[in-house]
């Protein structure tokens, strides 16, 4: 029997991993952003690439998201394995035709002739105190459009397991690090492995209530569930993990067997994440359901800067639990 | 080889379209890429460009007809070899028509009024026809010498036809009165001081308008030996365009003041010239008043347009000799002619509405209701 | 030559070592075949169109030729293009097939997106076509990240982007070309420069030299007259040669002409005169090369049968798509993900 070494590293150590250990795999794997080459990245995620790959494969680039995308774009088309950086998730504007009109409808509107095996790696979340442009949660926004898989990794194990998914995705993946979670620690393996896209993870299981959580929402539904549990309400905590394409399956049967669904997200709580899963258990679980379902989301206000307002804006464990007092009844 | 002409389809979700004049005639030659109809859509009218040269032949829809999408309206044959340009280059049209004239006054066409005498209709007409003609077309020859054969338009058939019933059928006189123009023109003088354009035209159809809200058997149609005294007082003004002649309506005349009068006429010419006018603003007239005037015309009898039962031609303003208290003065003046149908109007009845009418336009009746509507109480109906 | 009939492309590269004067008689006459079947392909589809057998919107590139057959004549199969929604030409002069062309066009299962791109999206990886694209601009980095690939695979391909002086005011041009001249990406930026983007004329609507904004990056960059094929090949060449020799992007902004609309409902042209569009169709590129060709003794015979093959060509096409099944509703959701 083998063993695989483990060891606690933090999330940007798992992701700089992943991206080193792809890299040496597969000679098409290229980086491009904005300061991840000699300075190593905003977050530090980058550290050390450009020291062991090369300028010409770690590159820095202008500041030029749209190009940044496109040039993206073209080198998946011809070849390479682009993983470009979008230093924060709010810049995702910038490049969007080249993401959403591009990238995402390359295969489909080619009839399969091309594909783009790009990943984007971006951010989401606030508490940082950086306020509304830098701030925002655009998860889903991308993940209305057919053609992109989104994922949201929640800790350092998944970070680095579905990055390298992502890597050998053949088609365009959007990976939302949570910039709150780049120093979270986790036991990662050192080496290979791959954490599927698709998959949804039952991070606690309960038999009262379901919690479905995202990103750093998952710690959150797990410190409530922790809360819940000296009420005695047995909460099931699942984190999502990828939006797009959603586990259906998984998150469907946790609320069949336990007919009661809290959703937390930090997207807004209008047209973003939360509605869309509400909608789908609505249906699907439609029957067993004993409660309305409850949506924990970010205020619908641009992320405020003080940090009296910031906290309120953002969902929290008081929030979820409340909620889950609401769907207990 | 032939070349379809088809009607196009512009765009997505349009599945016919009007054809609303062919811009070439039968036998004509085509250039590439020159304009060959005009099509409406529901979101335009433009000119549809031959894709290859030829001779038009073999013209399937008729002006006016909605023609489906992709179907063939007409063919070009023709040998690329054969003409000069090429087949790559084509040419585009280099002249587009021009329309209408820059006068104030609004253009009019030329009613066959001049001939108070009867010729026989067996009577052939020689020499050229003043209707357009195209270029290209082979001269042909008959024992009366060569001619050339210009197509009459679908819409110059249909009014030629009712202006023929119209002659035919009604039994038509004249009465004229020359009138003084002094007063009017100081009229348009003080308008056009004031910023505003009122032409004589609108002034004379304003009075009109006046002077049949007492004289109601001229605002009248006879429709099957029936005699429909109308209530509206609906003027059509003719206006002379190149391929033939529009009438559009002034609605409820004698409802308007004259400052709107003039103004509704103005956007009826424009629209009248630049082919424009609505079904909505032709048709329905009680009374058709015919200026031409400005070409220079001293008098003439106009054609009534069925089922009317007048209409009011109007000559050229002239500077002429008359005799004012005892004294010979020059006055402007210009000549009123109202030819009337008899089964409906008398000499009588047409001579005391053209008296009431020159004795308005004269005194200077024209000016009291300036800023009124011309009908004290509008309630009256 | 032998190839008359069929859909090669040109021989690779220059084909004879004499330089542009002694250009030979059968490069010139595959380049007026070429142009002769964008030509014909183009007006066969205007008149599909306006008898409603295309759907949707189609744009098409007559009097642009020279520029789409000019450029691609001096690349190679695997070279990589984008193009754009005036795209047709690109696609037939890099070696794309009529008959899936008006297939895709007719929205077919046997056209080259399986009729899920149609006359905006065309794309064929068989002749390094990355693809038309209906976002004005928006192949512009989709080419320089082709050649970054090309690049590091050292793989000797160029990308040749071709896009419209609409384009060149979009943002992207500007990032794109700063990137491709810092990285020495092997792309060649074409600008086809037809006068008018969309309904407006483009010295309306752009300042400066399209020229300057190659250059104001350190781009290799010029003009060509883009009415004359082999003008437009010999600026192409030298344009191409430097890319896969390491050196660098170039622009090239090529001065050309539409005769017809911008799109099938732009008929009448209002904001042209048809003094421009004649002065402009005077020199039109198969005609003058036509006639260069029978100054230097081509039977017009030949020609004659040039045109006659290239319209057995067209309807041949045509009819392979109208014969061809439309795709099933039941295959709508394929091809969204790998």
């Amino acid at each position: 029997m083998s063993t695989v070494e483990s060891r606690s590293i933090n999330y940007a150590t798992a992701i700089n991993e992943a991206l080193r250990e792809e890299m040496r795999r597969d000679q098409t794997v290229l980086l491009m952003g904005e300061d991840i080459g000699a300075f190593g990245g905003v977050f530090k995620v980058t550290e050390g690439l450009q020291a062991e790959f090369g300028a010409d494969r770690v590159m820095d680039a202008p500041i030029s998201e749209a190009g940044i995308a496109g040039l993206g774009v073209g080198a998946a088309m011809a070849g390479s394995r682009p993983v470009i950086e979008i230093m924060f998730g709010d810049f995702l504007f910038l490049a969007m035709d080249q993401l959403v009109n591009q990238a995402a409808k390359v295969r489909y509107m080619s009839g399969g002739a091309w594909g783009v095996p790009l990943v984007v790696r971006t951010t989401l979340g606030a508490g940082r105190r950086t306020a509304a442009q830098h701030s925002q949660s655009l998860h889903a926004m991308l993940a209305h459009f057919p053609g992109l898989k989104v994922v949201l990794p929640s800790n350092a194990y998944d970070a680095k397991g579905m990055l390298k998914s992502a890597i050998r995705d053949p088609d365009p993946v959007l990976v939302f690090e949570h910039k709150l979670l780049y120093r979270e620690r986790a036991i990662v393996p050192l080496g290979d492995y791959l954490v599927p896209l698709g998959v949804a993870n039952v991070v606690r299981p309960g038999a009262d209530l379901t919690i479905l959580a995202l990103a750093r929402m998952v710690s959150v539904a797990v410190e409530a569930a922790t809360r819940l549990a000296e009420r005695n309400i047995d909460a099931e905590v699942i984190d999502l993990r990828t939006l797009a394409p959603l586990d259906v399956r998984t998150l469907v049967t946790s609320v069949q067997k336990t007919g009661r669904c809290v959703i937390v997200d930090e997207g807004h709580l209008s047209f973003g994440a939360t509605a869309e899963i509400a909608a789908i258990v609505g249906h699907e679980a439609f029957t067993q359901l004993r409660a309305p379902i409850e949506r924990v989301a970010s205020l619908d206000v641009p992320v405020p800067f003080s940090p009296a307002l910031e906290d309120v804006a953002v969902p929290d464990a008081d929030k979820v639990v409340r909620a889950a007092l609401v769907v207990i009844g | 080889m032939a070349t379809e002409i088809i009607m196009p389809a512009l765009e997505m979700a349009q599945d016919s379209a009007i054809l609303v004049r062919w811009l070439k005639a039968p036998n004509d030659w085509v250039e590439q890429g020159e304009a060959v109809m005009e099509i409406e859509t529901d979101k335009a009218t433009v000119e549809v460009e031959a894709s290859a040269a030829g001779v038009l032949v073999d013209i399937r829809a008729a002006e006016g007809d909605v023609v489906p999408v992709g179907q063939v309206v007409a063919l070009l044959i023709g040998r690329h070899e054969e003409h000069s340009h090429g087949a790559f280059a084509g040419s585009s049209q280099s002249e587009r028509a021009t329309s209408g004239n820059a006068d104030n006054e609004p253009d009019v066409g030329a009613h066959d009024g001049d001939d108070s005498k009867r010729t026989d209709p067996g009577t052939q007409r020689s020499g050229p026809r003043t209707l357009p003609v195209a270029d290209g077309v082979a001269h042909l020859r008959s024992g009366n010498g060569s001619y050339t054969v210009a197509t009459l338009t679908a819409a110059r058939r249909r009014a030629g036809e009712r202006l023929q019933a119209s002659h035919r059928d009604v039994p038509a006189f004249a009465v004229s009165r020359t009138v003084d123009m002094t007063e009017p023109l100081k009229d348009v003088a003080s308008h056009r001081a004031d910023g505003r354009h009122v032409s004589l035209t609108a002034l004379l159809a304003f009075a009109v308008a006046c002077t049949l809200r007492d004289h109601r058997d001229l605002n009248a149609h006879i429709v099957d030996g029936e005699l429909r005294l109308h209530d509206d007082i609906n003027l059509g003004i003719a206006v002379g365009l190149p391929d033939g002649l529009v009438v559009p309506v002034l609605r409820g005349a004698d409802k308007l003041t004259q400052v709107e009068l003039a103004g509704r006429l103005d956007h009826l010419v424009d629209a009248a010239r630049s082919g424009h006018l609505s079904d909505g603003q032709m048709g329905g007239a009680t009374f058709t008043i015919s200026n031409l005037g400005m070409l220079g015309v001293d008098e003439f009898t106009a054609i009534i347009n069925p089922p009317e039962v007048a209409i009011l031609a109007v000559g050229s303003l002239r500077q002429l000799p008359m005799v004012l208290d005892g004294q010979i003065c020059i006055r402007d003046q210009l000549t009123l002619t109202l030819v009337s149908d008899h089964r409906a109007v008398d000499g009588v009845t047409a001579a005391r509405f053209l008296d009431d009418l020159s004795q308005r336009i004269s005194t200077g009746q024209t000016r009291r209701g300036q800023y009124e509507t011309t009908n004290p109480s509008q309630s009256d109906h | 030559m032998g190839s008359l009939g069929g859909t090669d492309l040109l021989p690779d590269g220059p084909s004879d070592s004499s330089g542009s004067a002694g250009t030979d008689l059968a490069l010139r006459l595959e380049l007026y075949r070429t142009m002769l079947l964008v030509r014909r392909f183009e007006e066969r589809v205007v008149d599909l169109y306006s008898r409603a057998v295309i759907p949707g919107i189609a744009h098409v590139s007559i009097g642009q030729e020279a520029v789409a057959v000019g450029v691609c004549s001096v690349l190679k199969t695997d070279d990589y293009i984008t193009s754009t929604h005036r795209g047709h030409g690109h696609c037939l002069a890099k070696g794309g097939r009529p008959d899936r062309m008006f297939a895709e066009l007719l929205g077919k299962s046997e056209g080259y997106c399986r009729g899920r791109g149609g006359s905006m999206h065309i794309a064929d990886p068989a002749t390094g076509n990355l693809g038309a694209n209906a976002i004005v601009g928006g192949s512009l980095a989709i080419a320089a990240g082709a050649a970054l690939t090309a690049k590091r695979l050292a793989n000797g391909k160029v990308s040749v982007c071709f896009f419209g002086d609409g384009a060149i005011n979009e943002g992207l041009f500007a990032e794109t070309a700063n990137m491709s001249a810092l990285w020495d990406l092997p792309v060649v930026f074409i600008c086809e420069n037809n006068q008018y983007g969309e309904y407006t004329a483009s010295k309306h609507v752009t300042a400066g030299d399209m020229v300057e904004r190659g250059r104001a990056f350190g781009m290799s960059s010029a003009r060509c007259d883009g009415m004359n094929v082999l003008s437009v090949r010999e600026a192409a060449k030298v344009a191409v040669t430097k890319a896969r020799a390491g050196q660098g992007p170039s622009l090239l902004v090529c001065d050309t002409y539409r005769y017809l609309g911008h799109g099938m409902s732009d008929p009448n042209r209002p904001y042209r005169t048809r003094q421009e569009e004649d002065e402009w169709r005077e020199r039109d590129p198969i005609q003058n090369l036509g006639r260069e060709l029978e100054a230097d003794g081509v039977d017009p015979e030949l020609l004659a049968e040039l045109d006659t093959s290239v319209r057995e060509e067209i309807d041949a096409g045509v009819k392979f798509a109208q014969d061809s099944p439309l795709p099933s509703d039941a295959d709508v959701s394929e091809h969204v993900y790998g």
